[in-house]
């Protein structure tokens, strides 16, 4: 079975409390789940790194975690980082 | 920006300008009613402060120049280094005019200043130099950087816990330099990421390796990074297989000494680079007894890879090798040389002149007596190939004191006097060390802190002089400072605290003042990064007695000190004036000898006569050298003057003047006092050369006491 | 989105050509004249970086940044200080405040737009 997740606004530094928050409240459901990120105004490396550490987490408990649909603002920092939307850094 | 915007922005400005203007003006002439108003001072700063920063944007390079140095001026005011007086009210005045006219200009479309505008700005800007406290020079216009050809980094970025809260986002930077150049491969640093329950979401976790492509220098690479640089690490190395272009670049450059500069001009480093490896280096030296080799400190911090390090190494040492060449070669003057050729030539001829006659032919004793004497020509005048000036010695100070005083915060102004005193070159190059040891002594505990020397009443910078003088066929070296001078209290307690002195004892300020070239002897209870590091002042007086110097001090308290060295000239050869006692025979160096008389009978038995009504005291050579047998009825006095001080040498016979080659005398005579050294005469006997110094300061007070 | 720089100069000229550049690189601009003014503008707006003065009459530069690192919604705001190359005292009062960039004036416009580019791309 897997849920859906939708993480829209900024995502960055001055929000990143109540979206890591967000995030850790879905993992304790513990199911597999697709992340929307098209809704994304803004991605710093705040963010960034909350997506990356919610990954492993998920990874950890046996889960996997995807990010779908990325917004402009997401894309382009997957690309500049030379991260993978779906998978381990490359 | 468009044109039309531009415009606007410049009317802006322009009325920006006039309002300013006109407040700087009134709040200039209320100063000068109220001359403590921080307000006004400050407003006035402002204005100024505004003005350049607003022509600044518009290019007017003109209005930038002319209001810093008023902002400076303005700026030591509201610091309250500088007081307000009429004289600066009146000289501030008509720059306000002066600006207001530029300003009017830019108003009518004159961009530039115009040749009166430049005129009077500099008239003006001369009448104020004598408020600039401190020279706070205008940041240079930075020329664009060359573009050079396409390089690849490897940049390794670790953020600071806190920039994200700072406002700092790493990706920020990334986005930066992507428009600078190609960001090859990336990757992004995770291993510092917490386990989700002890991420704080605001702490900056990531950090980036990069390949960066691009044609930019290092040191805009490095620029980017100005804002997180304190916080963070950053480090940008040329990238793997880029090392042999730096090292081609390292060995097609100019010879340099220093491997900080070779790294620079490579571009493999930058300033900034070399700066913190060298506070690294210093940190270390502070820890540890040892200093880390500055190319190590490169490598380990990874700053450049280990070839290029080496190839620099290489390359320092190739110029030292080249450099220390050099030093084997000696500068000489010309016109000595070719006095030493044309006395060998004439040596040829007169030794031909002997071929072509017998010996018991006429002639023959003359030719043979004139090839003597070119001889002693030729020798003497070889030896004045050996004689430079001392004045480069005395000017390598320059810089030490410079280095010196930056170190102790202190200003001091060397002055170098007799620069062009010659001594033999053998001789200058031993005495460096000894007067490097005086001078970093004056600087340290001579010359006093500024405010000290203010309290006093004396000039804030502080006076070093060096001065060199022939005298009486040797040379004396002057180290003086204007200091404290030294505290004979002081010195004294201290040696009687070393048990150097017994409680009590009566000295004279002259021997008090002796004891600091006594060994162990140092007043100083810190010790200092500079002297007083256990060489001590008894070194200095042992190096210079093996040069056959010596060495005095004069102070006055509160006045300063004057070390001064006297040395002979050369250490090869004198002009001696030999002397027989018994069977034995002395050289008397000829320029400390000033007449000689006979022994007055009457004077047999005395150790002193009179001459001309002075009283002459003697110096037996006889009974101090313990010399066997009795004295023929007529002895010879050789009169001896020695630092003002005159003496009589009582000797058997005058054998007349003689030029003595030096030989020095052996360990085992180095205790031996009054002699310097010994010679061979021409019959193949030993002569010992007699130290005037030490003979006439030994010998003479005692047998005055008798008189 | 683009995003919005407010600038903090007592200069108009200043203010006028330093938006006018800004603009022109595709960010939007607020202006303040002073801190006090700074801190109204900041009020009900999202500000993404703040350039400012350092002196200004009525609050200067330094306490306009202790003002605005207590405000919930802009303490990770990043903020350049315009300062002088006499005054490196102000500069680390001003890092101290949490300023940690800053522009030496005079500046050229692209300078400055160096210095914005850096800490946020419009």
């Amino acid at each position: 079975m897997k849920d859906a997740l939708i993480i829209d606004g900024e995502l960055t530094v001055a929000v990143a409390a109540e979206q890591q928050a967000r995030l850790r409240a879905f993992l304790e459901r513990g199911t597999a789940a697709d992340v929307d990120l098209s809704g994304v105004t803004e991605l710093d490396t705040a963010g960034l790194q909350l997506l990356l550490v919610a990954r492993r987490e998920a990874a950890q408990r046996g889960i996997t975690l995807t990010f779908h649909n990325p917004s402009r603002a997401v894309h382009d920092v997957f690309v500049m980082a030379h991260l993978d939307l779906d998978g381990a850094p490359r | 920006m468009t044109d039309d915007d531009l415009a606007d922005a410049l009317d802006t400005f322009i009325t920006e300008a006039r309002e300013l203007l006109q407040d700087f003006e009134e709040g200039l002439l209320g100063l000068e009613d109220e001359p403590s108003a921080q307000d006004s001072v400050n407003a006035l700063f402002r204005t100024m402060h505004t003005l350049k920063g607003s022509a600044g944007l518009f290019g007017l390079h003109h209005l930038v120049a002319f209001t810093h140095v008023v902002e400076t001026v303005l700026d030591s005011v509201r610091e309250g280094e500088l007081a307000v007086s009429a004289e600066l009210v009146s000289a501030l005045l008509p720059c306000g005019d002066h600006v207001s006219s530029m300003v009017e200009g830019v108003a009518a479309g004159r961009l530039d200043a115009t040749t009166s505008e430049t005129v009077d700005g500099d008239r003006l800007l001369a009448a104020l130099q004598p408020f600039l406290t401190l020279s706070s020079p205008l940041a240079p216009v930075l020329a664009e950087p060359e573009v050079d050809t396409l390089r690849t980094w490897r940049l390794t970025l670790r953020f600071g816990p806190d920039s994200l809260r700072n406002g700092m986002d790493p990706l920020s930077f990334l986005r930066y330099l992507a428009t600078m150049g190609v960001l090859e491969r990336v990757t992004t640093l995770t291993d510092a990421l917490p386990d989700a329950e002890q991420m704080d979401p605001e702490t900056c976790y990531l950090g980036f390796v990069i390949d960066f492509v691009s044609g930019a220098a290092k040191a805009d690479i490095e620029d980017v990074f100005d804002f997180v640089r304190e916080d963070s690490q950053i480090s940008i190395v040329p990238a793997d297989g880029q090392a042999d272009d730096y090292v081609k670049v390292i060995e097609g450059l100019p010879d340099q000494d220093r491997l900080g500069d070779l790294l620079v001009r490579s571009g493999a480093v930058t300033d900034l680079e070399i700066a913190r490896a060298l506070q690294i280096q210093q940190e270390r030296n502070r820890t540890g007894d040892s200093l880390p080799p500055l190319g190590e400190i490169l490598i380990e911090t990874q700053t450049v890879p280990k070839p290029v390090v080496d190839a620099a190494l290489g390359k320092q040492r190739k110029t030292a090798d080249s450099r220390s060449q050099e030093t084997q070669t000696i500068r000489v003057y010309a016109n000595r040389l070719d006095k030493l050729i044309d006395l060998v030539g004439e040596l040829v001829i007169a030794q031909s002149s002997v071929g072509i006659h017998r010996p018991d032919e006429e002639g023959y004793d003359e030719a043979q007596g004139e090839v003597m004497r070119l001889v002693e020509e030729v020798r003497h005048s070889a030896l004045s190939l050996r004689m430079v000036p001392i004045g480069t010695t005395l000017r390598r100070f320059e810089r030490v004191v410079r280095d010196v005083c930056v170190d102790l915060d202190k200003d001091v102004d060397l002055v170098i006097t007799g620069g062009e005193a010659e001594m033999d070159k053998a001789l200058v190059e031993r005495i460096g060390d000894p007067l490097l040891h005086l001078v970093r002594n004056a600087l340290d505990h001579g010359v006093e802190p500024r405010a000290d020397r203010e309290r006093q009443g004396k000039p804030i910078r502080g006076k070093l002089r060096l001065n060199a003088f022939h005298d009486a066929g040797s040379i004396v070296i002057e180290v003086a400072d204007d200091g404290r001078g030294l505290n004979r209290d002081r010195i004294l307690g201290k040696a009687v605290e070393r048990g150097m002195v017994q409680p009590g004892t009566v000295m004279s300020d002259h021997e008090v003042y002796d004891l600091i070239f006594e060994p162990g002897f140092s007043t100083v209870e810190t010790v200092s990064n500079l002297s007083g590091r256990g060489v001590g002042m008894d070194v200095v007086r042992r190096n210079i007695a093996e040069l056959r110097g010596t060495i005095e001090v004069l102070t006055t308290a509160g006045a300063g000190t004057t070390f001064r060295i006297r040395l002979p000239l050369t250490l090869a050869i004198i002009d001696g004036f030999l002397v027989g006692v018994g069977p034995s025979a002395f050289i008397v160096p000829l320029d400390r000898v000033t007449e000689c008389v006979e022994l007055p009978p009457n004077a047999a038995e005395r150790d002193c006569m009179y001459l001309r009504g002075e009283v002459l005291p003697f110096i037996r050579l006889r009974t101090i050298f313990d010399i066997a047998g009795t004295p023929p009825r007529r002895q010879n006095v050789v009169v001896i003057e020695q630092s003002g001080q005159r003496a009589g040498l009582v000797v058997d016979t005058l054998l007349g003047q003689f030029q003595t080659v030096i030989k020095p005398l052996g360990v085992l005579f180095s205790e031996a006092r009054c002699i310097s050294g010994s010679t061979i005469l021409g019959n193949g006997e030993v002569a010992l050369i007699l130290d005037v110094g030490p003979l006439v300061a030994e010998n003479v007070s005692r047998e005055q006491v008798l008189v | 989105m683009s995003k919005t720089i407010l600038i903090v100069d007592d200069s108009a000229s200043v203010r006028q050509v330093v938006s006018i550049a800004l603009r022109g690189a595709g960010y939007e601009v607020v202006t303040a004249a002073d801190g006090q003014d700074a801190l109204k503008q900041l009020d009900g707006k999202r500000i993404h970086l703040i350039i400012s003065d350092v002196n200004m009459p009525n609050m200067d530069g330094i306490t306009l940044v202790g003002e605005v690192k207590k405000l919930p919604s802009y303490k990770f705001t990043p903020i350049i200080m315009l300062t002088t190359e006499s005054q490196e005292d102000k500069k680390r009062q001003a890092q101290a405040a949490g300023a940690k960039a800053w522009v030496t004036k005079p500046f050229q416009p692209a300078q400055m737009l160096a210095a914005v580019s850096k800490l946020i791309m419009p």
